[in-house]
């Protein structure tokens, strides 16, 4: 993130970088690794490529919000099995107290 | 077509409701265990004076052990102190309410008996009180839970469960590992 902000093309017109960083934004600009995605949330639109689409952006879009409610559904699953594992093979067969 | 912001909420709030299902699910457990099975966490407050713990009606060397009290109680009483639990063995009957009461004259000491959930604070100035009943006989340990000083590794106890019928008091309503 933070070498994608060193070279956006805002900073590399004001500021005078050393040579090897201008070196590695030339080859990142070659390879064309985006640095800002248009209408991504990582900010107002400053640069665009052409590899990625509308289309790929919302299939994306799509698909996160499922990943996560999954891996969060799991983690939360697993927590409850242990707890209830706790209390019904350890906690209540121990007796009453008080 | 992304997922618009309405989807996010809706999901969200199905979220929320699965976290908070799941909370409901985890007190309603802690409501039946407390209420209807009786697990408590001990909540005696007593106090007593340490400096003179050995000199008081009840935890006197001669009143400590287990013994039956007027009503039928079985009552055990125990002074924990650095290193050692007295009595270091403690007869109870299995399948029958028992009370354990502790107490420190030094410092702050802990047990556990292990397999139950008796489990408390021994605190000087204070008398600690569990109400339990044994379900299974047999020898369990004792140990004090809370670093007490160099030899807290070494400060252990036994509870000796027997069966109801086996459980015979002497004159006094006491009972001793010794008979067992």
């Amino acid at each position: 993130m933070i070498l994608q902000e060193i070279c956006s093309p805002r900073l590399l017109r004001r500021v005078d970088y050393a040579p090897f960083l201008r070196a590695y934004c030339a080859r990142r600009s070659a390879r064309r690794v985006p640095f800002f995605v248009e209408g991504s949330m990582a900010g107002p639109t400053r640069s665009s490529d052409e590899n990625i689409t509308k289309t790929d952006l919302d299939t994306v879009m799509e698909e996160v919000p499922k990943g996560a409610l999954a891996l969060a559904g799991i983690a939360v699953m697993l927590l409850l099995i242990g707890w209830f594992f706790v209390y019904f093979f350890i906690f209540i067969p121990r007796g009453s107290v008080g | 077509m992304a997922a618009s912001e309405e989807d996010i909420l809706r999901s969200e709030l199905r979220w929320s409701m699965v976290v908070g299902g799941a909370v409901a699910l985890i007190f309603a457990a802690i409501l039946y265990a407390g209420l209807v099975l009786h697990v408590n966490p001990p909540s005696n407050i007593e106090t007593i004076d340490p400096k003179t713990l050995h000199l008081s009606a009840e935890f006197t060397e001669a009143n400590l052990g287990t013994k039956i009290e007027a009503g039928g109680q079985v009552t055990t009483r125990i002074v924990a102190t650095q290193f050692a639990f007295d009595p270091q063995c403690v007869v109870v009957p299995s399948n029958e309410p028992v009370t354990l009461r502790l107490s420190s004259p030094d410092v702050i000491h802990g047990i556990l008996v292990t397999g139950t959930n008796v489990n408390t604070m021994v605190i000087p100035g204070y008398v600690s009180q569990v109400h339990t009943v044994f379900t299974k006989t047999g020898d369990l340990l004792m140990p004090c839970h809370e670093f007490c000083g160099f030899g807290h590794s070494q400060m252990w106890a036994t509870v000796r469960v027997v069966p109801r019928e086996n459980f015979r008091p002497d004159a006094d309503g006491r009972v001793a590992c010794e008979k067992f």
